[in-house]
């Protein structure tokens, strides 16, 4: 295939590639042909598990060295991605991950810019080209910053920053705004189309076109079996095309991101009661001034910036850190964790089930099949059931999250927490956890999450408070 | 994405994290082995309080020996765990460069023997027993046991080969093996 | 202190405590001892509280020696000078436990001395530019560093996680390790994937944002270091 001549004003090519994971396994991307020009900006949609993420680890030239094996392959200007080496492909193209957390290096963001500016010898001023390159990504004063207190937003365009220094042509972004609030997600859109406007090129891997109508150029689709959808849509075509949209599962731009919920919000019976509630941690108060009263039925969300303590607070409510004041609770309330991966304790995801209805009660053997049969049907009902025998570990983080949560409400419980329920998962995902939540609180469960994302929080919940330094409170719209 | 002997960097990032997750949980335990050491210290057993947790130190190695089945695994991975340690509040510094060092040799000898192509639990725990061994030796003159009774060393010695022999061998074995099963050490293990 | 090369302090901290390993001087253990309390706390930007908790900590050890020493030496001769419930003490066992003593106190504060007044970071880039370790070691373990404070945090977090599900794990459990264990498999691939998209080669030319300077000041710390202490041994 060398032997390609590429037209000039393309940054990346592929032909027919497919790709799987195991060696004779099924294929998670299925004969894509894809051109990238100069100067696009191009948004890639795709239901869950089509192959989007595989795609764009393919095309910065990172699968199959990292996992997988491919057919086909992936051409740039200078021969095929996967036999240049780092330096010289990054500045071609850079990938920015899902992930804001598992990106970096470096101690600080300006040590973590230094080493991309490193990495292709650049010839400057490194210190001053690494304070440019953090302003253009709106990190202005970061420099020393370390990178293990940002943000998630302020990571995102930290990663930016360092995906800038190399000044690839082609910048690929997976789900950039996944696990940004709207403020953020705001800010980092407004910096890519100013960098659009400079001269670079896109590649957006997103559930949403909203945030990306201004800078589009054109979109991409892949559908479940991992085909490319035969052409790119113009901007143009969107307003015709809404039936791609609904055909692939996905959001038509302009759609309400979640469906309205009418709460029925009317049941007085008191399930939880903090009274003047407070954590010290080292000495340090991270928790103040807490009155809090969940009631049955009701789904509560506590909203408030990074590490002002929202997970301490779920930890305290359900005893697991020492706290002053009052605090009443009837049963023991569950957690499900922002990872939910740390909470499991089995190989096996029926017996994971099968451990937490026993859990407390005496386990006798007779009665092991029963529980079985019971924990079969719960996995059922969260769409979870065609996995039987496996291993927790082996789920996607969709269903890792699921699980979790049945593994919380596989016994009676009266009061459920989640931190950070929509943490690095798809809308599809999100939705499914959301309405599973839904269905028990319908049933008497009073459910508490705490996230960034209020626009979530508004959608589904009864009530919201924002967390403080100083206290809780009542969090109104206006 | 074939099995390769040579180290990837996604190997050397993998030893520095394991090493850091292990010297987390050691950190915990050192608080309990200090508890330990200053109630036995009018006895004048102090330094038999730290030998039951002794097999933690070695942990690390064996670990990423068996995921990663390379030459050198074990004593590189010992080196650049005890680098890490040093700056987390170790005893003895940048000494712990050849406590490394020499508890890692032990290992790799065990695995060297049986060709890197043999991790099953007797051989771990041999592993285990080796590096228990060789710090053992080391430790007489670093620490000074030496100069100590042989009633003393006596119990000490079996103690930290126990230990070494259930943390790094028993213990990585099973976090090893149910780690492979679940299918999670297959992009580093290759296709063994 | 703080601006000698690291590697160099290193590897002179690491021949000294190789030379007292094999020695049993006591006057020359407690020289060692003041001479790095001295310059650490000549060091700019110390910080205290942390440095006093691990001097006292390496004190307590200390004891503890002492006592082992007197106790069990295995030098037991007849000038008996006292008893402690069991044990006779004689001089030599005295002698005894103030070597050992003494040597644990010298290097703890060896290891005061380097870890106090050294940066992680600039160690590992010290070692890649004075020792020529590769940098695929050097960064992929300073990448791991980073990640010291998440882990900690996780650790607490999973210990908290297993106990909602109503199981007791020890603080040393492998249930808590496992979780822990296979965040690491992914955050390695993860870390190592995104440093590579940022066209980390290890192999490659690169250049150089983070210089470790090394000069004839750091020259004549080892060698004065460690010629104090060889003439200690000969002349104390």
């Amino acid at each position: 295939m060398t032997g390609l001549k590429m037209e000039s004003g393309t940054i990346l090519e592929t032909d027919n590639l497919c790709f799987s994971f195991a060696e004779k396994g099924p294929y998670v991307l299925n004969s894509v042909c894809l051109t990238v020009k100069k100067g696009e900006s191009a948004v890639l949609m795709g239901p869950s598990g089509s192959g989007k993420s595989t795609l764009a680890y393919l095309l910065s030239g990172l699968y199959p060295d990292y996992a997988g094996f491919l057919k086909g392959e992936v051409l740039c200007r200078l021969g095929k991605i996967n036999d240049l080496p780092a330096e010289e492909r990054s500045r071609i193209v850079s990938l920015i991950f899902q992930n804001p957390d598992d990106q970096f290096a470096m101690e600080t963001a300006g040590e973590e810019v230094l080493f991309t500016l490193e990495n292709i010898a650049f010839p400057g001023d490194m210190k001053k080209k690494a304070e440019e390159l953090l302003d253009v990504a709106g990190l202005n004063n970061f420099f020393d910053r370390r990178i293990n207190e940002l943000s998630g937003g302020e990571k995102q365009k930290l990663s930016l920053a360092t995906a800038l220094a190399a000044d690839p042509e082609l910048l690929i972004l997976d789900e950039p705004l996944a696990n940004l609030d709207p403020a953020s997600s705001g800010q980092l859109v407004d910096i890519l189309i100013k960098l659009k406007d400079a001269g670079k090129s896109f590649l957006i891997i997103d559930h949403r076109l909203d945030p990306w109508m201004e800078m589009l150029s054109s979109v991409i689709f892949l559908d479940r079996q991992g085909g490319l959808y035969p052409r790119k849509l113009s901007p143009s075509e969107i307003p015709v095309s809404r039936d791609i949209f609904k055909s692939l599962g996905l959001f038509y731009p302009g759609d309400p991101l979640w469906p309205e919920r009418i709460s029925n919000f009317n049941n007085t019976e008191i399930v939880l009661k903090a009274d003047n509630l407070s954590v010290t941690v080292k000495k340090r108060t991270i928790i103040n001034n807490i009155d809090l009263i969940l009631t049955k039925g009701s789904l509560t969300s506590i909203i408030g910036h990074n590490g002002i303590g929202k997970t301490t607070l779920l930890l305290s409510l359900c005893g697991l850190f020492k706290i002053n004041g009052k605090l009443w609770r009837r049963g023991r309330p569950g957690l499900v964790f922002q990872n939910p991966g740390f909470q499991f304790l089995t190989q096996n995801i029926v017996d994971e089930v099968v451990m937490s209805i026993a859990a407390g009660g005496t386990c006798d053997k007779s009665k092991n099949a029963e529980l079985r049969a019971l924990a079969l049907s719960f996995l059922q009902d969260f769409g979870l059931s065609n996995m039987n025998e496996r291993s927790p570990w082996q789920l996607s983080q969709g269903q890792q999250r699921r699980l979790a949560v049945l593994t919380m409400l596989a016994r009676e419980r009266e009061v459920l927490f989640l931190d950070e329920p929509t943490y690095a998962q798809d809308e599809e995902s999100t939705i499914s956890i959301m309405h599973l939540l839904l269905e028990r609180v319908d049933k008497g469960l009073a459910a508490l999450f705490v996230t960034h994302d209020i626009a979530l929080a508004r959608a589904y919940s009864d009530r919201i408070f924002r967390l403080d330094s100083d206290g809780l409170k009542l969090f109104s719209d206006s | 994405m074939a099995f390769t002997k040579e180290w990837r960097l996604k190997d050397t990032v993998l030893i520095g994290l394991v090493a850091v997750a292990f010297a987390v949980v050691y950190l915990a335990a050192v608080y309990i082995g200090v508890f330990i050491s200053t109630l036995a210290t009018p006895l004048g057993l102090a330094p038999l309080a730290n030998e039951p947790i002794c097999g933690i130190w070695f942990m690390a190695a064996t670990f990423i020996a068996f995921v990663l089945r390379k030459p050198g695994a074990a004593v590189i991975t010992n080196i650049l765990a005890a680098l890490i340690e040093v700056f987390l509040g170790s005893f003895y510094g940048p000494l712990v460069f050849v406590d490394g060092l020499v508890a890692g040799l032990g290992a790799e000898l065990v695995f060297a023997l049986y060709g890197y192509k043999n991790f099953n639990l007797a051989v771990m725990c041999m592993a285990g027993l080796a590096s228990a061994v060789t710090s053992f030796t080391w430790e007489l003159y670093r620490s000074g046991f030496i100069e100590l009774s042989w009633k003393f060393l006596i119990i000490m010695f079996p103690v930290r080969c126990v230990s070494g022999m259930f943390f790094a061998g028993f213990i990585c074995s099973k976090l090893g093996n149910s780690l492979r099963s679940a299918g999670l050490l297959r992009s580093f293990m290759g296709n063994v | 202190m703080e601006r000698l090369n690291p590697a160099y302090k290193f590897l002179t901290i690491l021949i000294v405590g190789i030379i007292l390993s094999f020695s049993f001087n006591i006057r020359v253990n407690f020289g060692v001892f003041l001479l790095s309390v001295l310059m650490t706390l000549s060091s700019r930007n110390l910080e205290y509280k942390k440095f006093f908790f691990w001097l006292s900590v390496f004190a307590l050890c200390a004891l503890g020696f002492f006592m082992t020493g007197l106790l069990f030496s295995k030098n037991i001769d007849s000038s008996e000078i006292g008893n402690w419930g069991f044990a006779t003490i004689s001089v030599s066992s005295l002698e005894t436990a103030l070597r050992l003593s003494s040597r644990i106190l010298a290097f703890g504060s060896l290891a005061l001395l380097f870890s106090m007044t050294t940066r992680p970071s600039s160690f590992f880039h010290s070692l890649r530019q004075q020792f020529k370790i590769p940098a695929k070691f050097t960064y992929g373990v300073l990448a791991a560093y980073g990640f010291l404070p998440t882990i900690k945090n996780e650790y607490v977090l999973v210990r908290a996680a297993v106990s909602v599900r109503g199981v007791k794990a020890g603080p040393l459990s492998p249930r808590l390790l496992y979780p822990m264990l296979v965040r690491s498999f992914r955050r390695a691939e993860n870390v190592a994937m995104a440093m590579e998209s940022r066209g980390f080669n290890p192999k490659a030319e690169r250049g150089e944002a983070f210089p470790v300077p090394l000069g004839p000041v750091d020259i004549l710390f080892s060698a004065s270091f460690v010629a104090a202490v060889v003439f200690g041994l000969i002349f104390l």
